[in-house]
Protein backbone atom coordinates (compact mmCIF):
# COMPACT_ATOMS: atom_id res chain seq x y z
CA UNK A 1 0.00 0.00 0.00
CA UNK A 2 1.59 3.45 -1.05
CA UNK A 3 1.63 6.24 1.54
CA UNK A 4 0.13 9.62 1.44
CA UNK A 5 0.91 12.45 3.41
CA UNK A 6 -1.80 15.36 3.49
CA UNK A 7 -1.19 18.69 4.52
CA UNK A 8 -3.81 21.44 5.41
CA UNK A 9 -2.88 23.91 8.53
CA UNK A 10 -6.01 23.02 10.21
CA UNK A 11 -7.27 19.29 10.62
CA UNK A 12 -9.29 17.32 13.59
CA UNK A 13 -8.95 17.83 16.11
CA UNK A 14 -8.90 21.33 15.30
CA UNK A 15 -11.04 21.47 12.05
CA UNK A 16 -11.52 24.84 10.87
CA UNK A 17 -13.10 26.72 7.67
CA UNK A 18 -14.62 24.98 4.57
CA UNK A 19 -11.09 24.11 3.09
CA UNK A 20 -10.51 21.85 6.30
CA UNK A 21 -13.52 20.38 5.84
CA UNK A 22 -13.17 19.38 2.00
CA UNK A 23 -9.40 18.03 3.16
CA UNK A 24 -10.26 15.99 5.80
CA UNK A 25 -13.04 14.23 3.68
CA UNK A 26 -11.22 14.00 0.88
CA UNK A 27 -7.89 11.91 3.39
CA UNK A 28 -10.71 9.93 5.00
CA UNK A 29 -12.33 8.71 1.23
CA UNK A 30 -8.85 8.05 0.06
CA UNK A 31 -7.47 6.21 2.94
CA UNK A 32 -11.34 3.83 2.56
CA UNK A 33 -10.09 3.34 -0.73
CA UNK A 34 -7.81 0.96 0.53
CA UNK A 35 -5.15 1.64 -2.21
CA UNK A 36 -3.22 4.41 0.26
CA UNK A 37 -2.66 4.69 4.15
CA UNK A 38 -2.99 8.46 4.47
CA UNK A 39 -0.92 10.19 7.31
CA UNK A 40 -2.02 14.36 8.23
CA UNK A 41 -0.02 17.24 9.09
CA UNK A 42 -0.94 19.84 10.51
CA UNK A 43 -0.27 23.11 12.54
CA UNK A 44 -1.29 24.64 15.75
CA UNK A 45 -0.70 27.87 17.56
CA UNK A 46 -1.05 26.85 21.46
CA UNK A 47 1.13 28.84 24.17
CA UNK A 48 3.53 31.37 23.85
CA UNK A 49 7.51 29.37 22.45
CA UNK A 50 8.33 30.56 18.98
CA UNK A 51 10.13 27.11 18.54
CA UNK A 52 8.17 24.58 16.43
CA UNK A 53 7.23 21.31 18.52
CA UNK A 54 6.03 18.14 17.08
CA UNK A 55 3.30 16.44 18.75
CA UNK A 56 1.67 13.02 17.20
CA UNK A 57 -2.22 12.09 17.72
CA UNK A 58 -4.21 9.50 15.45
CA UNK A 59 -6.62 10.02 12.46
CA UNK A 60 -10.47 8.73 12.84
CA UNK A 61 -9.14 7.08 10.00
CA UNK A 62 -6.12 5.08 11.90
CA UNK A 63 -3.45 6.99 10.14
CA UNK A 64 -1.25 9.39 12.17
CA UNK A 65 -1.73 12.67 12.60
CA UNK A 66 1.60 15.02 13.16
CA UNK A 67 1.16 18.34 14.29
CA UNK A 68 3.39 21.13 14.15
CA UNK A 69 2.94 23.80 17.24
CA UNK A 70 4.49 27.30 16.83
CA UNK A 71 3.21 29.61 20.05
CA UNK A 72 2.50 33.01 19.85
CA UNK A 73 1.99 35.83 17.02
CA UNK A 74 3.97 35.97 13.84
CA UNK A 75 4.26 38.11 10.72
CA UNK A 76 2.68 36.93 7.44
CA UNK A 77 6.12 36.61 6.30
CA UNK A 78 7.29 34.08 8.97
CA UNK A 79 3.52 32.60 8.34
CA UNK A 80 4.37 32.42 4.44
CA UNK A 81 8.13 31.13 4.75
CA UNK A 82 10.02 29.81 8.27
CA UNK A 83 12.74 28.65 7.82
CA UNK A 84 12.67 26.48 11.53
CA UNK A 85 9.59 25.20 10.70
CA UNK A 86 11.12 23.78 7.46
CA UNK A 87 13.59 22.29 9.20
CA UNK A 88 11.11 20.39 11.06
CA UNK A 89 8.80 19.50 8.08
CA UNK A 90 12.18 18.21 6.60
CA UNK A 91 13.37 15.82 9.50
CA UNK A 92 9.51 14.53 9.55
CA UNK A 93 8.99 13.83 5.99
CA UNK A 94 12.46 12.05 5.76
CA UNK A 95 11.29 9.93 8.77
CA UNK A 96 7.82 9.28 7.09
CA UNK A 97 9.06 8.59 3.40
CA UNK A 98 5.71 9.27 1.94
CA UNK A 99 5.05 7.98 -1.84
CA UNK A 100 3.31 11.61 -2.38
CA UNK A 101 2.14 14.73 -0.43
CA UNK A 102 -1.46 16.46 -1.64
CA UNK A 103 -1.37 19.81 0.05
CA UNK A 104 -4.16 21.72 0.89
CA UNK A 105 -3.38 25.39 2.65
CA UNK A 106 -0.38 25.76 4.02
CA UNK A 107 -0.78 28.69 5.75
CA UNK A 108 1.92 28.67 9.14
CA UNK A 109 3.18 25.51 7.40
CA UNK A 110 4.97 27.68 5.55
CA UNK A 111 6.05 26.91 1.48
CA UNK A 112 9.49 25.51 3.02
CA UNK A 113 7.11 22.40 3.11
CA UNK A 114 6.99 22.55 -1.03
CA UNK A 115 10.97 22.79 -0.65
CA UNK A 116 10.85 19.90 1.32
CA UNK A 117 9.32 17.21 -0.28
CA UNK A 118 11.10 18.64 -3.63
CA UNK A 119 14.82 18.23 -2.12
CA UNK A 120 12.76 14.59 -0.98
CA UNK A 121 11.64 13.85 -4.38
CA UNK A 122 8.25 13.44 -3.09
CA UNK A 123 5.54 14.26 -6.03
CA UNK A 124 2.83 16.14 -4.73
CA UNK A 125 -0.48 17.32 -5.70
CA UNK A 126 -1.95 20.92 -4.84
CA UNK A 127 -4.90 21.67 -3.98
CA UNK A 128 -5.52 25.37 -4.02
CA UNK A 129 -9.03 26.66 -2.04
CA UNK A 130 -8.38 30.53 -1.79
CA UNK A 131 -5.71 33.13 -3.35
CA UNK A 132 -3.16 32.57 -0.57
CA UNK A 133 -0.47 32.04 -3.68
CA UNK A 134 -1.40 35.19 -4.94
CA UNK A 135 -2.39 37.47 -2.14
CA UNK A 136 -0.70 37.74 1.65
CA UNK A 137 -4.44 38.64 2.23
CA UNK A 138 -5.52 35.18 0.59
CA UNK A 139 -9.19 36.85 -0.29
CA UNK A 140 -7.62 39.73 -2.73
CA UNK A 141 -9.91 41.88 -0.14
CA UNK A 142 -7.97 44.83 0.42
CA UNK A 143 -7.10 46.93 3.50
CA UNK A 144 -10.59 47.97 3.71
CA UNK A 145 -12.22 44.93 3.62
CA UNK A 146 -13.24 45.29 -0.13
CA UNK A 147 -12.22 43.32 -2.94
CA UNK A 148 -9.45 44.87 -4.38
CA UNK A 149 -10.34 44.42 -8.45
CA UNK A 150 -7.25 42.75 -9.66
CA UNK A 151 -6.83 40.43 -12.25
CA UNK A 152 -2.98 40.41 -12.70
CA UNK A 153 -1.45 40.93 -9.76
CA UNK A 154 0.15 44.24 -9.13
CA UNK A 155 3.15 44.52 -6.36
CA UNK A 156 2.36 48.36 -6.63
CA UNK A 157 -1.60 48.30 -5.69
CA UNK A 158 -1.12 45.26 -3.21
CA UNK A 159 1.66 47.10 -1.48
CA UNK A 160 -0.81 49.68 1.19
CA UNK A 161 -2.00 46.19 1.76
CA UNK A 162 0.31 44.18 3.42
CA UNK A 163 2.52 44.21 6.55
CA UNK A 164 5.75 44.28 4.87
CA UNK A 165 5.54 45.63 0.98
CA UNK A 166 9.45 44.96 1.02
CA UNK A 167 8.71 41.57 1.21
CA UNK A 168 6.53 41.60 -2.13
CA UNK A 169 8.26 40.65 -4.73
CA UNK A 170 10.69 37.51 -2.90
CA UNK A 171 6.94 36.08 -1.62
CA UNK A 172 5.99 36.41 -5.50
CA UNK A 173 8.70 34.96 -6.48
CA UNK A 174 8.34 31.88 -3.40
CA UNK A 175 5.15 31.04 -4.53
CA UNK A 176 5.60 30.99 -8.31
CA UNK A 177 8.31 28.74 -7.93
CA UNK A 178 6.60 26.55 -5.82
CA UNK A 179 3.69 26.24 -7.55
CA UNK A 180 6.04 25.23 -10.82
CA UNK A 181 7.44 22.41 -8.64
CA UNK A 182 3.49 20.73 -7.97
CA UNK A 183 3.17 17.67 -10.08
CA UNK A 184 -0.50 18.56 -10.37
CA UNK A 185 -2.04 22.07 -9.14
CA UNK A 186 -6.21 21.09 -8.96
CA UNK A 187 -8.68 24.30 -8.54
CA UNK A 188 -11.82 23.97 -6.89
CA UNK A 189 -13.65 26.29 -10.14
CA UNK A 190 -12.29 27.40 -13.26
CA UNK A 191 -12.74 31.08 -12.06
CA UNK A 192 -9.93 29.95 -9.74
CA UNK A 193 -7.83 28.38 -12.26
CA UNK A 194 -8.49 31.35 -14.58
CA UNK A 195 -6.86 33.88 -11.69
CA UNK A 196 -3.91 31.97 -10.59
CA UNK A 197 -3.09 30.69 -14.42
CA UNK A 198 -2.93 34.64 -15.49
CA UNK A 199 -0.65 35.05 -12.67
CA UNK A 200 1.91 32.69 -13.85
CA UNK A 201 0.75 29.09 -12.41
CA UNK A 202 2.14 26.82 -14.94
CA UNK A 203 -0.96 26.00 -17.12
CA UNK A 204 -0.04 22.74 -18.24
CA UNK A 205 -0.23 21.12 -15.06
CA UNK A 206 -3.49 22.69 -13.50
CA UNK A 207 -6.62 20.28 -13.55
CA UNK A 208 -10.17 21.07 -12.21
CA UNK A 209 -10.72 19.34 -8.43
CA UNK A 210 -14.25 20.38 -7.95
CA UNK A 211 -15.26 19.95 -3.98
CA UNK A 212 -17.90 17.50 -3.81
CA UNK A 213 -21.56 18.63 -2.99
CA UNK A 214 -23.60 16.10 -1.19
CA UNK A 215 -27.36 15.89 -3.00
CA UNK A 216 -30.54 16.14 -1.03
CA UNK A 217 -31.77 12.67 0.83
CA UNK A 218 -34.47 10.82 -0.62
CA UNK A 219 -36.77 12.15 1.48
CA UNK A 220 -36.18 15.54 0.93
CA UNK A 221 -39.33 17.90 0.44
CA UNK A 222 -39.97 21.57 0.78
CA UNK A 223 -41.95 22.79 3.67
CA UNK A 224 -45.14 24.69 2.69
CA UNK A 225 -45.21 28.86 3.51
CA UNK A 226 -47.03 31.49 2.74
CA UNK A 227 -44.35 34.18 2.63
CA UNK A 228 -41.30 33.69 0.33
CA UNK A 229 -38.35 32.69 1.95
CA UNK A 230 -34.93 34.20 1.45
CA UNK A 231 -32.16 32.29 3.26
CA UNK A 232 -29.07 34.05 4.61
CA UNK A 233 -25.80 31.82 5.31
CA UNK A 234 -23.18 34.52 6.80
CA UNK A 235 -22.86 36.89 9.73
CA UNK A 236 -23.72 40.44 9.98
CA UNK A 237 -20.31 41.67 7.94
CA UNK A 238 -19.83 43.18 5.03
CA UNK A 239 -17.99 40.07 3.31
CA UNK A 240 -21.04 38.28 2.77
CA UNK A 241 -23.09 41.20 1.62
CA UNK A 242 -25.24 41.51 4.72
CA UNK A 243 -25.40 45.47 4.65
CA UNK A 244 -26.66 45.28 1.11
CA UNK A 245 -29.45 42.68 1.81
CA UNK A 246 -30.63 44.53 5.21
CA UNK A 247 -31.17 47.80 3.61
CA UNK A 248 -32.97 45.88 0.22
CA UNK A 249 -35.17 44.16 2.83
CA UNK A 250 -36.45 47.35 4.51
CA UNK A 251 -38.24 47.69 1.12
CA UNK A 252 -40.08 44.45 1.32
CA UNK A 253 -43.69 43.74 2.48
CA UNK A 254 -43.09 41.74 5.42
CA UNK A 255 -46.46 40.11 5.07
CA UNK A 256 -45.05 38.40 1.43
CA UNK A 257 -41.07 38.34 2.08
CA UNK A 258 -39.10 36.50 4.98
CA UNK A 259 -35.71 36.41 6.16
CA UNK A 260 -34.06 33.19 7.49
CA UNK A 261 -30.69 33.76 8.88
CA UNK A 262 -28.46 31.01 9.80
CA UNK A 263 -26.69 31.49 12.99
CA UNK A 264 -23.81 29.25 11.79
CA UNK A 265 -21.37 30.60 14.52
CA UNK A 266 -23.38 28.50 16.86
CA UNK A 267 -21.12 25.55 15.71
CA UNK A 268 -18.68 26.79 17.47
CA UNK A 269 -20.71 28.22 20.41
CA UNK A 270 -21.19 31.80 19.69
CA UNK A 271 -23.65 33.57 17.80
CA UNK A 272 -23.71 36.16 14.98
CA UNK A 273 -27.62 37.06 15.55
CA UNK A 274 -28.70 36.63 19.31
CA UNK A 275 -27.50 40.32 20.13
CA UNK A 276 -28.14 41.98 16.87
CA UNK A 277 -30.65 44.81 16.37
CA UNK A 278 -33.30 44.19 13.72
CA UNK A 279 -35.20 47.31 13.80
CA UNK A 280 -38.19 47.12 11.86
CA UNK A 281 -36.69 44.40 9.98
CA UNK A 282 -37.69 42.16 12.81
CA UNK A 283 -40.84 41.47 10.63
CA UNK A 284 -39.03 39.87 8.19
CA UNK A 285 -36.26 37.69 10.38
CA UNK A 286 -35.99 34.20 11.49
CA UNK A 287 -32.65 33.05 13.15
CA UNK A 288 -32.32 29.53 13.05
CA UNK A 289 -29.63 26.95 14.15
CA UNK A 290 -26.57 26.32 11.99
CA UNK A 291 -26.41 23.25 9.86
CA UNK A 292 -24.02 20.18 9.35
CA UNK A 293 -24.05 18.08 6.22
CA UNK A 294 -26.12 15.71 7.58
CA UNK A 295 -28.97 18.58 8.72
CA UNK A 296 -28.48 20.72 5.64
CA UNK A 297 -31.62 18.94 4.23
CA UNK A 298 -33.87 20.42 6.80
CA UNK A 299 -32.56 23.98 6.66
CA UNK A 300 -32.96 23.93 2.58
CA UNK A 301 -36.67 22.87 2.93
CA UNK A 302 -37.82 25.73 4.46
CA UNK A 303 -36.00 28.37 2.35
CA UNK A 304 -36.82 28.90 -0.70
CA UNK A 305 -34.50 31.64 -2.21
CA UNK A 306 -30.57 31.79 -1.48
CA UNK A 307 -29.36 35.01 -0.88
CA UNK A 308 -25.71 35.30 -2.06
CA UNK A 309 -24.01 38.71 -2.34
CA UNK A 310 -20.33 37.92 -1.63
CA UNK A 311 -18.01 40.81 -0.98
CA UNK A 312 -14.75 38.57 -3.16
CA UNK A 313 -14.37 36.57 -6.18
CA UNK A 314 -14.78 33.13 -4.46
CA UNK A 315 -13.19 29.92 -5.70
CA UNK A 316 -15.92 27.76 -4.84
CA UNK A 317 -19.73 28.57 -3.42
CA UNK A 318 -20.62 24.86 -1.39
CA UNK A 319 -24.15 26.69 -0.65
CA UNK A 320 -25.25 27.75 -4.30
CA UNK A 321 -24.87 24.23 -5.37
CA UNK A 322 -26.25 22.59 -2.56
CA UNK A 323 -29.13 25.38 -2.62
CA UNK A 324 -28.96 24.54 -6.52
CA UNK A 325 -29.45 21.12 -6.13
CA UNK A 326 -32.61 20.95 -3.64
CA UNK A 327 -34.43 23.27 -5.96
CA UNK A 328 -33.70 26.65 -4.30
CA UNK A 329 -33.61 29.54 -6.36
CA UNK A 330 -30.05 31.57 -5.84
CA UNK A 331 -30.09 35.38 -5.79
CA UNK A 332 -26.42 36.03 -6.18
CA UNK A 333 -23.97 38.56 -7.29
CA UNK A 334 -21.72 37.90 -10.55
CA UNK A 335 -18.85 36.63 -8.17
CA UNK A 336 -17.14 34.26 -9.97
CA UNK A 337 -17.12 30.06 -8.83
CA UNK A 338 -20.72 30.25 -6.75
CA UNK A 339 -22.54 30.78 -10.26
CA UNK A 340 -20.70 29.30 -12.76
CA UNK A 341 -22.90 26.42 -12.23
CA UNK A 342 -26.22 28.29 -12.28
CA UNK A 343 -28.19 29.85 -14.87
CA UNK A 344 -29.79 33.48 -14.86
CA UNK A 345 -33.14 33.58 -15.15
CA UNK A 346 -34.31 29.90 -14.28
CA UNK A 347 -32.73 28.28 -11.02
CA UNK A 348 -30.38 31.58 -10.32
CA UNK A 349 -31.03 35.47 -10.58
CA UNK A 350 -27.39 36.91 -11.00
CA UNK A 351 -26.59 40.40 -10.36
CA UNK A 352 -23.67 42.30 -11.55
CA UNK A 353 -20.74 41.93 -8.66
CA UNK A 354 -20.86 45.04 -6.92
CA UNK A 355 -24.54 45.22 -6.98
CA UNK A 356 -26.14 47.88 -4.26
CA UNK A 357 -29.04 47.63 -2.15
CA UNK A 358 -31.31 49.41 -4.93
CA UNK A 359 -30.76 46.67 -7.36
CA UNK A 360 -31.38 44.03 -4.94
CA UNK A 361 -34.08 45.04 -3.91
CA UNK A 362 -35.78 45.35 -7.07
CA UNK A 363 -34.52 41.91 -8.22
CA UNK A 364 -36.14 40.70 -4.70
CA UNK A 365 -39.67 42.51 -5.66
CA UNK A 366 -39.98 40.63 -8.72
CA UNK A 367 -39.46 37.70 -7.29
CA UNK A 368 -41.77 38.22 -4.49
CA UNK A 369 -44.77 39.77 -7.20
CA UNK A 370 -43.83 37.22 -10.02
CA UNK A 371 -42.83 34.17 -8.45
CA UNK A 372 -40.44 32.28 -8.98
CA UNK A 373 -38.82 31.21 -12.05
CA UNK A 374 -38.89 27.40 -12.90
CA UNK A 375 -35.72 26.03 -14.11
CA UNK A 376 -35.47 24.56 -17.88
CA UNK A 377 -34.14 21.33 -18.93
CA UNK A 378 -30.74 22.95 -20.39
CA UNK A 379 -30.73 24.58 -16.88
CA UNK A 380 -31.13 21.52 -14.62
CA UNK A 381 -28.46 19.85 -17.24
CA UNK A 382 -25.80 22.59 -16.61
CA UNK A 383 -26.29 21.88 -13.15
CA UNK A 384 -25.94 18.61 -12.76
CA UNK A 385 -22.71 18.54 -15.68
CA UNK A 386 -20.98 20.67 -13.43
CA UNK A 387 -22.14 19.37 -9.66
CA UNK A 388 -20.24 16.62 -8.44
CA UNK A 389 -20.82 14.35 -5.50
CA UNK A 390 -18.20 13.19 -2.69
CA UNK A 391 -17.48 10.20 -4.06
CA UNK A 392 -16.75 11.16 -7.75
CA UNK A 393 -14.46 14.12 -6.17
CA UNK A 394 -12.22 11.62 -4.28
CA UNK A 395 -12.49 9.37 -7.34
CA UNK A 396 -10.73 12.06 -9.64
CA UNK A 397 -8.37 12.95 -6.70
CA UNK A 398 -7.25 8.93 -7.11
CA UNK A 399 -6.54 9.16 -10.39
CA UNK A 400 -4.69 12.23 -10.02
CA UNK A 401 -2.92 10.47 -7.27
CA UNK A 402 -1.91 7.68 -9.28
CA UNK A 403 -1.18 9.48 -12.25
CA UNK A 404 1.45 11.10 -9.84
CA UNK A 405 3.27 8.00 -8.52
CA UNK A 406 3.28 5.96 -11.84
CA UNK A 407 6.12 5.18 -13.23
CA UNK A 408 7.56 8.24 -15.46
CA UNK A 409 4.87 10.03 -14.58
CA UNK A 410 6.96 13.13 -15.30
CA UNK A 411 6.38 15.05 -12.07
CA UNK A 412 8.90 17.72 -11.22
CA UNK A 413 12.10 16.23 -9.43
CA UNK A 414 14.75 17.79 -7.46
CA UNK A 415 17.70 19.30 -9.51
CA UNK A 416 20.01 17.17 -6.86
CA UNK A 417 17.99 14.02 -7.54
CA UNK A 418 20.37 13.23 -10.20
CA UNK B 1 -6.25 51.31 51.74
CA UNK B 2 -6.61 48.40 49.07
CA UNK B 3 -7.13 50.70 46.00
CA UNK B 4 -3.97 52.12 46.36
CA UNK B 5 -2.18 49.06 46.95
CA UNK B 6 -3.85 47.44 44.36
CA UNK B 7 -2.83 51.01 42.21
CA UNK B 8 0.54 50.51 43.27
CA UNK B 9 0.74 46.99 42.00
CA UNK B 10 -0.35 47.61 38.31
CA UNK B 11 -0.28 50.91 37.85
CA UNK B 12 -2.93 52.22 34.91
CA UNK B 13 -1.63 52.49 31.37
CA UNK B 14 -1.14 55.50 29.49
CA UNK B 15 -4.37 54.31 27.37
CA UNK B 16 -6.49 53.90 30.67
CA UNK B 17 -5.56 57.10 32.02
CA UNK B 18 -7.27 58.70 28.34
CA UNK B 19 -10.35 56.53 28.79
CA UNK B 20 -10.68 57.98 31.70
CA UNK B 21 -10.08 61.52 31.04
CA UNK B 22 -12.12 61.21 28.08
CA UNK B 23 -14.81 60.03 29.95
CA UNK B 24 -14.27 62.40 32.73
CA UNK B 25 -15.01 65.31 29.66
CA UNK B 26 -18.18 63.81 27.86
CA UNK B 27 -20.37 61.44 29.92
CA UNK B 28 -19.36 62.63 33.66
CA UNK B 29 -22.06 60.53 35.03
CA UNK B 30 -20.77 57.30 34.22
CA UNK B 31 -17.38 57.82 36.04
CA UNK B 32 -18.70 55.66 39.54
CA UNK B 33 -19.97 52.67 37.33
CA UNK B 34 -16.34 52.96 35.29
CA UNK B 35 -14.83 53.00 38.41
CA UNK B 36 -16.69 50.23 40.11
CA UNK B 37 -16.04 48.08 36.66
CA UNK B 38 -12.17 48.80 36.48
CA UNK B 39 -12.13 47.78 40.42
CA UNK B 40 -13.74 44.93 40.05
CA UNK B 41 -11.33 44.34 37.13
CA UNK B 42 -8.03 45.00 39.14
CA UNK B 43 -9.55 42.66 42.21
CA UNK B 44 -10.09 40.02 39.78
CA UNK B 45 -6.85 40.18 37.51
CA UNK B 46 -4.74 40.39 41.23
CA UNK B 47 -6.36 37.45 42.76
CA UNK B 48 -5.92 35.30 39.64
CA UNK B 49 -2.99 36.11 37.88
CA UNK B 50 -2.69 34.18 34.30
CA UNK B 51 -1.05 30.66 34.99
CA UNK B 52 2.52 31.46 34.05
CA UNK B 53 4.26 28.67 31.55
CA UNK B 54 7.08 28.32 33.37
CA UNK B 55 7.90 25.16 31.69
CA UNK B 56 7.11 25.99 28.27
CA UNK B 57 4.52 22.88 28.11
CA UNK B 58 1.05 24.98 27.82
CA UNK B 59 1.24 23.46 24.05
CA UNK B 60 1.19 20.01 25.05
CA UNK B 61 -1.19 20.08 27.85
CA UNK B 62 -3.87 22.45 25.17
CA UNK B 63 -3.09 19.88 22.50
CA UNK B 64 -3.95 17.21 24.96
CA UNK B 65 -7.47 18.63 25.46
CA UNK B 66 -8.37 19.35 22.01
CA UNK B 67 -7.03 15.57 21.01
CA UNK B 68 -9.09 14.05 23.89
CA UNK B 69 -12.17 16.09 23.26
CA UNK B 70 -12.43 14.51 19.65
CA UNK B 71 -11.39 11.29 20.60
CA UNK B 72 -8.26 10.95 19.09
CA UNK B 73 -5.77 11.07 22.37
CA UNK B 74 -3.55 7.91 21.65
CA UNK B 75 -1.05 7.57 19.00
CA UNK B 76 1.33 4.58 18.44
CA UNK B 77 5.18 4.52 19.59
CA UNK B 78 7.32 5.91 16.84
CA UNK B 79 9.47 3.43 15.02
CA UNK B 80 12.95 5.30 15.78
CA UNK B 81 15.57 4.04 18.14
CA UNK B 82 15.20 4.51 22.41
CA UNK B 83 15.80 8.03 23.38
CA UNK B 84 18.14 8.15 26.36
CA UNK B 85 17.81 11.32 28.19
CA UNK B 86 19.68 12.80 30.94
CA UNK B 87 19.07 16.14 30.98
CA UNK B 88 15.86 18.15 30.19
CA UNK B 89 17.11 21.60 28.60
CA UNK B 90 14.42 22.64 26.20
CA UNK B 91 11.19 20.68 26.80
CA UNK B 92 9.53 21.22 23.83
CA UNK B 93 12.60 20.36 21.45
CA UNK B 94 12.63 16.98 23.42
CA UNK B 95 8.69 16.61 23.23
CA UNK B 96 9.43 16.24 19.51
CA UNK B 97 12.00 13.89 19.87
CA UNK B 98 9.55 11.77 21.81
CA UNK B 99 7.13 11.86 18.72
CA UNK B 100 9.72 9.22 16.72
CA UNK B 101 11.23 7.14 19.63
CA UNK B 102 10.52 3.72 20.50
CA UNK B 103 11.75 4.04 23.95
CA UNK B 104 12.80 6.52 26.40
CA UNK B 105 15.41 6.03 29.83
CA UNK B 106 15.60 8.83 31.84
CA UNK B 107 18.86 9.26 33.49
CA UNK B 108 20.38 10.68 36.84
CA UNK B 109 18.53 13.58 37.40
CA UNK B 110 15.92 14.06 34.31
CA UNK B 111 13.71 12.40 36.29
CA UNK B 112 13.62 15.26 38.80
CA UNK B 113 13.59 17.93 36.02
CA UNK B 114 10.30 19.92 36.69
CA UNK B 115 9.40 18.94 33.13
CA UNK B 116 9.69 15.44 33.42
CA UNK B 117 6.17 14.41 34.75
CA UNK B 118 4.35 16.01 31.57
CA UNK B 119 7.06 14.56 29.31
CA UNK B 120 6.90 10.87 30.84
CA UNK B 121 3.26 10.98 30.87
CA UNK B 122 3.31 12.09 27.00
CA UNK B 123 5.85 9.18 26.60
CA UNK B 124 3.29 7.09 28.20
CA UNK B 125 0.22 8.41 25.46
CA UNK B 126 2.76 7.51 22.86
CA UNK B 127 2.94 4.20 24.52
CA UNK B 128 6.69 4.20 24.65
CA UNK B 129 8.09 1.43 27.39
CA UNK B 130 10.11 3.89 30.13
CA UNK B 131 12.96 3.10 32.54
CA UNK B 132 14.23 5.77 34.95
CA UNK B 133 17.21 5.34 37.76
CA UNK B 134 14.38 5.39 40.50
CA UNK B 135 11.01 4.08 39.17
CA UNK B 136 9.16 4.69 41.94
CA UNK B 137 10.15 8.55 42.54
CA UNK B 138 9.46 9.17 39.02
CA UNK B 139 5.96 7.35 39.40
CA UNK B 140 5.10 9.88 42.13
CA UNK B 141 6.18 12.53 40.35
CA UNK B 142 3.87 11.51 37.72
CA UNK B 143 1.03 11.08 39.73
CA UNK B 144 1.57 14.41 41.85
CA UNK B 145 1.44 16.49 38.47
CA UNK B 146 -0.97 15.05 37.02
CA UNK B 147 -3.06 15.55 40.08
CA UNK B 148 -2.80 19.44 40.42
CA UNK B 149 -1.83 20.26 37.09
CA UNK B 150 -4.40 22.89 35.57
CA UNK B 151 -6.47 20.23 33.66
CA UNK B 152 -10.07 19.83 32.54
CA UNK B 153 -11.48 16.46 34.94
CA UNK B 154 -11.93 14.11 31.72
CA UNK B 155 -7.89 15.29 30.92
CA UNK B 156 -6.87 14.56 34.40
CA UNK B 157 -8.56 11.20 34.97
CA UNK B 158 -6.81 10.36 31.48
CA UNK B 159 -3.33 11.34 32.92
CA UNK B 160 -3.25 10.05 36.28
CA UNK B 161 -4.32 6.35 34.45
CA UNK B 162 -1.49 7.19 32.72
CA UNK B 163 1.01 7.96 35.78
CA UNK B 164 0.38 4.30 36.38
CA UNK B 165 1.76 2.60 33.39
CA UNK B 166 5.30 1.35 33.73
CA UNK B 167 8.38 2.69 34.33
CA UNK B 168 11.08 -0.42 34.74
CA UNK B 169 14.60 0.03 36.14
CA UNK B 170 17.02 1.44 33.87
Amino acid sequence: MKRLLVANVWFAPRSYGGATMVAEALAARVAASGEWAVDALSFSNYGASPRPALFRTRLATGGEHWTINLGGERPRDLSFDNPEMTAEIARLIARLKPDAAHLHCIQDLGIGLIDALYEARIPFLLSTHDYWWLCERSFLMDYRGRFCGQERIDPKICAPCVENRETLARRRARALEALSRAARITYPSREARRRHEINGAPAARGALLPNGVSPPGPGFAKRPSARLRFGYVGGPGPIKGWPVIERAFAALDPEKAELVLVDAARNVGASWWSAYRFGPLARHVTVVPGYTPATADEFYAGIDALLFFSAWPETFGLTTREAALRDVHVVATDCGAPVEPLTDGENATILPFGAGARELSRALARLVEQGLPTPGPAARAKLEAEVVGPEAQADALLRLLGEITAPGSGAPKSSSSG
Amino acid sequence: MSGFVSIWKAAPTRADVGFFLRALLTRPLDIPGILRREAAKRRANLQAPPAEDALGLRALTESWEAALAAGLFDAPPGRGEALEISEIGEPLALLSALQSAAAVIWRGAAAQSPAFPPLSLEAARLGLPQHADEPEAAHAARRAWAAQAALSPALRARLLALAEAPIGPA
